[in-house]
């Protein structure tokens, strides 16, 4: 019985993913098993606790903690990194969670949300080298840093305990971080958001971005169009999404 | 706290077999803003867990590196599952070797236990205490040792049942790192658990740990859950039964560098340096007894704390 120390540690392992559905391997008291099945749930539940308190208030503890058992019982956390613990739960809220009856339609995005404060907070971002004072327009625009952009479906921004039910609403987020390492969101629109991409997806000079996003959008490269592109890469400048122009 | 009490050039890292000296703390991110404004030589090392900081950056990331630059670091991992029926994780170990190069760390410690099978469960379990699960997790180390280049140290951990025990804990351990070459971070605070737990010897535990390959050594607070269970948790003070422990451990094995670890329910930060400092205490005790006729010896016992 050359491996059976391996079969009794998928039958233990087993117990406490399972959370006591699988039997132990025998011998071990009750009260033992349980203090390892709450140990583990509880350290589990502590991450999403911690990166979802929006999504926890707003279910209720009920539906959050049959939440969080299902992820324990089911997902299979492929990280060792303790901050990409969350990452799986969105992984298994969009892939591998059969949502119940009950479950807000925005479930997903909210959860995605919260977990961008966290992302960003901690993203490793390089920094080529910028002026501060450089132009934005005819220069290359650097973003801030872990400078990340999305369209929700629902206005995720404003769900609470007193808001559980918004309509939906296309809402445009810019999330990044500013020269003083503090997380910063923008409540925004649409085609901001599709310029925002434009300028982290390649190089452009300002106004190569914003023309390229008229034309994009199918609108009129007028002056005033133009202007109000330009107009936003400015006040991009001034609250620190954009930390300046690329030096060449 | 008068840092001269533990001067740092007393021991030279060069001629023992210890990565760090003195007396440690856990840096943790519930502490981190507490920790910045440690006096010099409070503290001589401090120690992370990997998988909590590698590919961090940002605040946090600049915070840490701050920290690195400062004190003497080691590693103390938790995902490894050194003693998984699962596929070794390479890449987590090439990536803790890079981190160690990039923060100049010391020297890397994992818990001789297994985290996970079929996925992650982010906790410790206990491995059968059988001569087929010390050959395995044996050939596991020193594979992590290939690739580390360098010693992996492991750590005696608490547990709450022991599954197919074949053996006793101090001789499976002793199995272990003799089969695998490695050195040991001797947890106190795990032996007196376990041995309330399961009914052993502590002190005759200790004594059975191979001098030669104890590296350091950890001590923390438990929680005494009922009579009968004690939870290793992290989270309150040392009690008396562990300094105890660590007095007799210092008699076994000599003065070794002992860190100490506090995971939640923090205090103010003076508390836990009082610890620190006692764990100094007792290290400068045992030092100076060594050294000392045996009137002293005799005389110093009668005053000892």
């Amino acid at each position: 019985m050359p491996s059976d120390f391996k079969q009794l540690q998928h039958q233990f392992a087993g117990h406490i993913r399972t959370r006591g559905a699988e039997a132990a391997p025998g011998g071990i008291p009750e009260h033992r098993l349980k203090v390892y099945r709450e140990l583990f749930f509880n350290n589990v539940k502590g991450f999403l606790d911690g990166t979802f308190p929006v999504c926890a208030e707003v279910l209720g503890e009920e539906r959050w903690e049959y939440l969080a058992d299902v992820f324990f019982r089911t997902h299979r956390c492929e990280t060792p990194y303790f901050a990409e613990i969350c990452q799986e739960f969105l992984g298994f809220l969009e892939q591998g969670y059969e949502g119940q009856e009950h479950d807000p339609d925005w479930l997903y995005e909210l959860a995605h949300y919260e977990w961008l404060e966290l992302a960003v907070d901690i993203a490793v971002s390089e920094q080529p080298d910028v002026d501060p004072q450089g132009d934005v327009i005819d220069g290359i625009p650097v973003l801030a840093a872990a400078t990340e952009a999305f369209l929700y479906q629902y206005p995720v921004h404003v769900i609470s305990a007193d808001n559980a039910n918004p309509e939906p609403e296309h809402t445009a987020i810019i999330v990044y971080r500013d020269a003083d390492e503090d997380v910063r969101f923008v409540h925004t629109n649409p085609i901001t958001l599709a310029l925002l991409s434009l300028l982290k997806e390649q190089p452009l000079t300002g106004r190569q971005a914003v023309h390229a996003l008229l034309e994009a959008q199918g609108i009129e490269a007028s002056e005033a169009a133009v202007n109000g592109g330009l107009g936003i890469l400015q006040q991009w400048q001034q609250q620190g999404l954009v930390l300046g122009a690329a030096t060449v | 706290m008068n840092p001269d009490n533990f001067p740092k050039n007393t021991r030279s890292n060069n001629h023992t077999p210890y990565p760090v000296h003195g007396a440690g703390i856990g840096l943790r991110r519930g502490l981190m803003n507490q920790m910045f404004d440690l006096p010099d030589g409070a503290v001589d090392f401090m120690e992370v867990a990997p998988e909590n900081w590698i590919g961090i950056g940002g605040r946090l990331g600049r915070q840490f590196r701050e920290f690195t630059e400062r004190y003497d670091f080691l590693l103390h991992g938790l995902s490894l599952s050194i003693g998984s029926p699962s596929p070794l994780d390479e890449d987590l170990v090439r990536s803790v070797h890079d981190f160690m190069r990039e923060h100049g760390i010391k020297a890397y410690s994992e818990h001789l236990s297994y985290c996970s099978d079929k996925g992650h469960m982010y906790d410790l379990m206990p491995i059968p205490f059988t001569e087929a699960a010390a050959n395995y997790v044996a050939e596991r180390i020193m594979r992590v040792q290939d690739i580390l280049g360098e010693e992996l140290i492991i750590e005696n951990v608490s547990t709450y049942a022991e599954p197919g025990k074949e053996m006793s804990e101090p001789e499976f351990v002793n199995l272990v790192l003799e089969k695998a070459d490695c050195g040991l971070l001797m947890d106190v605070n795990n032996i007196f658990v376990n041995s309330h737990n399961h009914g052993g010897d502590a002190e005759a535990y200790i004594k059975a740990m191979p001098t030669e390959r104890i590296r350091y050594l950890h001590i923390a607070g438990h929680f005494e859950e009922t009579d009968d269970t004690f939870v290793d948790t992290h989270g309150m003070e040392v009690k008396q039964d562990v300094w105890d422990l660590l007095r007799l451990t210092y008699q076994a094995h000599g003065v070794v560098p002992t860190l100490l670890e506090r995971d939640f329910n923090f205090p103010p930060i003076g508390e836990l340096l009082d610890e620190v400092a006692l764990i100094r205490q007792i290290q400068q005790q045992h030092d100076a007894l060594k050294h000392a006729p045996l009137n002293d010896i005799l005389e110093a016992g009668r005053h000892a704390v």
